[in-house]
Order: structure tokens, then sequence, then C-alpha cells
């Protein structure tokens, strides 16, 4: 693998430090299934996916996070067939597991595909 | 020697995913209320892990859990180890994702623990906040 050592990066016109790449990039992001056909489809830097509950997921990573109060998010659909809307959330439960949650607003947490969850931060 | 991050990054680039045949079922005793948790291995992780090279011994993941929140991990920066079977992998990946509480430390009579097949883990998710590892080696809802 070549590699590059450079600290700025520019277009002719602006530069930016390429610290400012790095940090910024996402360090860590999955799309997953929680259905029928439970599974990983796409990732980068995990290990695993575990179904805990109806709505209820964790994204492990293979390298941690340098501390559990990195930020990430997670999306998924918020329709459903009828009257329901969900809402999507994640946090950081440690500096190597992801939680997601999904639920109605009644608090009726539910199954979704196609969810997608990522890391930023600093890495340890 | 390069972080764990880029080796993954370059593992990426060059490695076809692994779909593992492989599932691995658990009950959390410190939730006894809780249902019957099912971990995917990612395709990714297993395809490093079944080339070698790539991912750190799993004793530096058991050390990190015991350095406190913030503090310089050791995993990152450990020398990569070997090719794993695919046997090999998942009991890697349980023992660095699955707490100690389930696979090292429970002393309880129930089975708490098992790898199974994709085949056997209940498409119809119905009844999931149900599921329980049954004791006559099937998970059931």
């Amino acid at each position: 693998m070549s590699t590059l050592n450079v600290s700025n990066i520019t277009d002719g016109t602006t530069t930016v430090g390429t610290s400012y790449v790095v940090n910024g990039s996402a360090k860590a992001w999955v799309n997953f299934n929680q259905s029928s056909s439970v599974g990983i489809n796409h990732s980068f830097n995990v290990s695993s996916w575990t179904d805990g509950s109806t709505g209820r997921a964790t994204t492990n990573l293979t390298n941690a996070m340098a501390a559990s109060e990195q930020p990430c998010s997670a999306s998924a659909t918020t329709l459903s067939s009828g009257s329901t809307n969900y809402s999507n959330g994640a946090y950081m439960d440690a500096a190597s597991a992801i939680k997601f949650e999904r639920e109605s607003a009644s608090g009726s947490a539910h199954d979704t595909n196609n969810v997608s969850v990522l890391a930023n931060g600093d890495l340890a | 020697m390069s972080h764990l991050w880029e080796r993954l990054a370059e593992a990426k680039s060059r490695l076809a995913p692994v779909q593992s045949k492989y599932r691995v079922l658990f009950e959390d005793p410190s939730q006894p209320d809780a249902p019957a948790a099912v971990l995917v291995p990612d395709p990714n992780w297993m395809a490093a892990a079944l080339a070698g090279g790539v991912l750190p011994p799993i004793d530096t993941y058991l050390r990190d859990r015991d350095v406190p929140d913030g503090q310089p991990k050791e995993h990152p920066y450990a020398e990569p180890i070997g090719a794993m079977t695919e046997e090999e992998a998942i009991e890697y990946l349980i023992m660095k994702d699955i707490p100690p509480a389930v696979w090292r430390d429970y002393k309880g009579n129930r089975s708490i623990l098992r790898i199974v097949p994709v085949e056997l883990i209940p498409s119809d998710r119905s009844f999931r906040n149900a599921w329980r590892v049954n004791q006559n080696m099937e998970l059931v809802a």
C-alpha cells in the first residue's frame, strides 16, 4: 500500500489540512436489516452486530473509539404503512459499542430494514 | 506497524466480504427478563479474520476492558495475528463482543450461549421478545 505523507490538501484555490479530512471522516459505519432477514449489508470497522430484541441492536466496533462520549447517529425510515411514525436513535454505550433503538411515538419498539449507523470522532 | 484502523481500511479494499454460516445466541444473566440476543459476525471482519495479518490478539481487547474510559488502549497498536479458521474467529468474537458474564463467569445450570447455523434463527419475529435459548438445543419463540 502506498502512503501519501502530506500536511495539506489543495484544489488550487482552497487549502485544508489533512487532519481536517482525517478527523472529519466517519470512523465506523454499518447498514443492517433487523427483520426477517437479520444481517449486515455494508460496513466498516465493525466486528459484529447484536440483535438484542425488537427495535434494539448493538453495533460492536473492531477499533474502539477514544472514549464513549463520541458522536454517533442512526437513520432508518420513519414511515409505516399505517398511521404510525417511528423515531430512530443511537448512542455510544461504550467506546466500542453503539446502541440503536427504534420506537413509535407511543413507545412501542419496532423492527425495520435498511438501518444505517455512523460513528465520528476520535479513535483509540 | 500501521494502526488497526488503517489495516481495516486496507483489508476492506482487498478482501471480499465473507458471510458467516454461524450466529451466536446468548442470554445475559444480568438481565434475566431480556430475550435471547443474536450476534451476527460482520462480513468484512470475518474476511480479515480468515485472511490474517489484520486483527490484534484477543487478549489485548480483554486487557482493554479494564482500561478506564478515555485512556489509551492497547489493541489498535498491537501486532496483528495470523489467519484463523471460521470456528476460531467465532470464538474470538464471543470473547470480544459478548460480556464475560455470559461466556466466562456464568455458573448456573441453564445453557445461555450457543453457536448455531444461520438456518436455526427464526425468520418470524412476531414473538421476538420471547426468544430464549431452548435447553433442548433449539431456539424457540
